[in-house]
């Protein structure tokens, strides 16, 4: 009963969907304001039906209502619940109707936030968004239908599986998800820009916030995913270039040059026409994204000529890429700059060489991940594309980008002279190779992790080099003291100063990367009951192994005790898991992060001895990988965060005179 | 120096390391680690043979066309950089060229070009506060420069 509740739910709100689109075109044609605002409250309308769609598959899920194939595929009574709510994203219908529920969430606040501010854009935008929406709903409806009914009913479910049952898996999902879908609003406003020829800076506007609130997901949502890869999958590492990362990272790539190239448009009426394209890129690497994990495609070709979604996501890309081309071309001309660039040496080209960067990483990414189902197509041989590959056509690109990171805020706007740059390379130059001397002198040698740290280091002191600027400018000429400085710098140009926390964030991630990739050390021990071994500088002991079990899952937990030297520094508690619906044992890694590596401890098993057999690593400063995220994010929430005082500020000369002085 | 320590790391015998990092697990558990990555007994079984072939004085190629022989062309971590594959590996040094001649021509295009306003919007009138601190700013920067 409740499954055909939901079903028609998602009817009902496809014929919205259809209608809001239809009635905001009409309306905006016919130039009829009661058909259009018609069009916008059909919006309500739909949000509220797939609020509904959403509350009963979730309701069923924590019920578990095993009438709903959807449920019985992807909980059982045994599950925990906050599992089985985020079984609401851990198959493939589930996964299409949340990305639904966060579409229709933005598209209401989108239509809200902006009715009354953007009259002409609002149709098309609300037409937009509609249709993605639409076209969720269609596929739910005819492909990928959460609501199936399942007959005879059975008296336990499969499970979710035991891989995602982790805390990260109940927050890393939802981010990514926010992070994805909010690439629709920017891509609905260039759209309604495009089509209606208001091509100034309003959509812009309208759009930055939107963009980076996107963006600020997706970092946190890809951050969150490779802490739980570290943290799960008990391989050590973080990140496997595998196409489910892959297709988070291209939008994020994607929406990261944007964020950059939008602002020369901003400063200097550029770019229009590239900013367009970025913004339509991004979206659609989003859609591919999503088809890309959920069509099975990348497994191989012929699953995916099996999974029913494909082909609707390949109809959906095909109309959208068609639609976006055609009024790009329509709109060619009234594109033209409104200025031009002066210089090779300035910080307009220098964004423009970082977009370069920041595409070709994505060309190299698509590239890679979408190889294989190509090969097999075109030889009809698969092959494996993995992390070698990956690492190997990345890695000069990154570096290239890391190194613009540094650069780009030195160089002056519009042309750079040679002065300026020796002003401002000199000092984070020097204490760049200085920190490399170091390293050196340290026995680390490997170049890759060499130059990553030389440009991690650059970035930062420059960086430090801006705030102190800034801070002592505002001391000087507004006579406040350094914190008030500081924060009054901050708050006045929040996306300047924000941007570069992102910058520092980003640096410390490097550094990170560089240093857990190069010099981590491995060891795989059998020891007997209280036997030792050691790796780096510490020492571990094999004390206790207790079995348990609950109804749920049977558990073996090693404990250890970890020493430096003579000092008892901790103690680890490794488990191995064996679901009881999956019999598929999974590892609990056992960490203990000291300021400088993390020691990883694995229990492969026991013996019937009683002995102990471990994969234990130690992984120098890779947590400063997820340190720079949290900085990252930091900076990101600083340039999002409302503007509370400025709209009745008035700044004084001395405020502007100091801002001039800090540039 | 870096260079140095490069060639330095590069030469010697091939590792165990070498070899097993250019396989790909099929343990089916893990997405497509390198074996060195995995931790899985499939992988610990390649790793253990790896050293023992290499004990016994086979080469690196030999090892990994025996595998690929046994396998299939899947068990490489990475496509070969030859035939149709050798298109994976290009596409993104040529996309870096093609947008890097892009780029630069357009710069050079754009510094060809007669001056638009470069200075964007005049100054709204009425605007003098404004004005003075725009000129003030005009000749810091003429100094900075």
């Amino acid at each position: 009963m409740l499954a055909d509740v939901g079903h028609y739910t998602l009817i009902a709100a496809a014929i919205l969907a259809f209608y809001s689109m239809c009635a905001c075109i009409l309306g905006a044609r016919m130039r009829r304001a009661d058909i259009v605002e018609s069009g916008e409250r059909a919006v309500v309308g739909l949000i509220f039906l797939v609020v509904l769609a959403s509350g009963i598959l979730l309701h069923a899920l924590i019920t578990n209502n095993f009438q709903f194939e959807y449920v019985s595929h992807y909980t059982s009574t045994t599950l925990p619940l906050p599992y089985r709510a985020a079984a609401f994203w851990g198959g493939q219908a589930g996964s299409m109707l949340f990305w639904l529920l966060v579409l229709s969430i933005y598209t209401a606040f989108a239509v809200v936030q902006n009715q009354a501010r953007h009259r002409k854009l609002m149709p098309y935008v609300t037409a937009s968004l509609a249709g993605t929406c639409l076209f969720f709903l269609i596929m739910l409806i005819f492909a990928a239908d959460p609501f199936k009914k399942i007959f005879p009913v059975p008296v336990e479910g499969q499970s979710l599986n035991p891989l995602l049952q982790n805390y990260w898996m109940v927050s890393h999902p939802p981010s990514l998800y926010l992070g994805y879908v909010g690439m629709s609003v920017p891509f609905a406003f260039a759209m309604a820009a495009l089509i209606t020829g208001k091509l100034d800076s309003d959509w812009i506007k309208a759009i930055r916030k939107w963009t980076l609130f996107a963006w600020l997901f997706l970092t946190v949502g890809i951050l969150q995913g490779s802490y739980w890869a570290y943290i799960e999958l008990g391989w050590g590492g973080y990140w496997a270039w595998d196409p489910v990362e892959n297709a988070s990272l291209m939008p994020w790539l994607a929406s990261t040059a944007f964020l950059h190239s939008v602002m020369i448009q901003e400063k200097k009426g550029m770019l229009k026409v590239w900013n367009m394209v970025l913004v339509i890129v991004a979206f659609s690497l989003s859609i591919f994204g999503t088809f890309l994990t959920r069509s099975g495609v990348v497994s191989s070709v012929h699953s995916f000529a099996q999974s029913p979604i494909g082909n609707y996501f390949l109809v959906f890309m095909g109309i959208q890429v068609a639609l976006s081309v055609f009024f790009l071309l329509k709109r060619k001309k009234e594109l033209a700059p409104e200025a031009r660039l002066e210089s090779f040496v300035s910080r307009e080209s220098s964004f423009l060489f970082n977009n370069v960067f920041f595409l070709v990483i994505c060309i190299a990414v698509l590239c890679g991940t979408t190889f294989p189902i190509l090969s097999e197509a075109v030889t009809g041989s698969k092959v494996t594309v993995s992390a070698p590959f990956f690492n190997k056509v990345v890695a000069p690109f990154a570096i290239g980008l890391v190194l613009l990171t540094g650069i780009c805020p030195l160089i002056a706007w519009r042309k750079a002279s040679l002065i300026n740059l020796q002003k401002n390379f000199l000092v984070p130059g020097i204490i760049g190779l200085t920190g490399v001397g170091i390293l050196l002198a340290m026995g680390v040698y490997h170049w890759l992790t060499l130059i990553f740290f030389f440009s991690g280091v650059f970035v930062l002191v420059t960086v430090y080099n801006e705030y102190s600027k800034g801070t002592k400018a505002r001391m000087a000429m507004v006579h406040e003291n350094a914190p008030e400085a500081l924060y009054h710098l901050v708050q006045r140009n929040r996306r300047r100063y924000g941007g570069y926390i992102i910058h520092a964030g980003i640096a410390i991630l490097f550094i990170g990367i560089a240093t857990s990739s190069f010099y981590r050390l491995e060891k795989d021990v059998t020891v007997p009951l209280n036997g030792t071994f050691a790796i780096g500088s510490y020492t571990l002991k094999y004390k206790d192994m207790q079995f348990f079990q609950d109804p749920h899952k049977e558990v073996w937990r090693a404990t250890l005790d970890i020493f430096k030297g003579e000092n008892h520094v901790g103690t680890l508690t490794p488990e191995r898991h064996i679901y009881k619906n999956s019999e598929q044992p999974t590892t609990e890694v056992a960490l203990r992060p000291f300021w400088n590596e993390d020691l990883y401890l694995i229990l492969i098993g026991p013996d019937e001895s009683g002995a102990g057999t471990f994969k234990v690593y130690v992984n120098p400063f890779i947590g400063l990988i997820w340190r720079g995220g949290i900085i990252m994010a930091l900076g990101g929430l600083i340039v999002l965060f409302p503007d509370l005082k400025t709209k009745f500020a008035v700044s004084t000369a001395s405020d502007r005179s100091a801002e001039e002085f800090a540039r | 120096m870096v260079l140095f320590c490069c060639f330095a790391l590069a030469g010697g015998k091939p590792r165990m390391e070498d070899v097993a990092g250019r396989l790909s697990c099929f343990c089916g558990g893990c997405p497509h680690l390198v074996v060195t990555e995995c931790g899985c007994s499939v992988a610990d079984k390649i790793k253990a043979d790896v050293a023992k072939r290499l004990a016994a004085g086979e080469t690196e190629d030999q090892i990994i066309q025996s595998y690929v022989a046994q396998y299939g062309q899947t068990v490489l971590a990475a496509p070969p950089k030859s035939g149709f594959n050798l298109t994976a590996w290009l596409i993104p040094f040529l996309a870096f060229g093609i947008g890097g001649t892009v780029l630069v021509s357009y710069l050079i295009k754009q510094r060809k070009l007669p001056e638009i306003s470069a200075e964007g919007p005049e100054p709204s009138k009425g605007d003098e506060k404004d004005a003075h601190y725009r000129k003030l700013l005009e000749k810091e920067l003429q100094q900075r420069r």
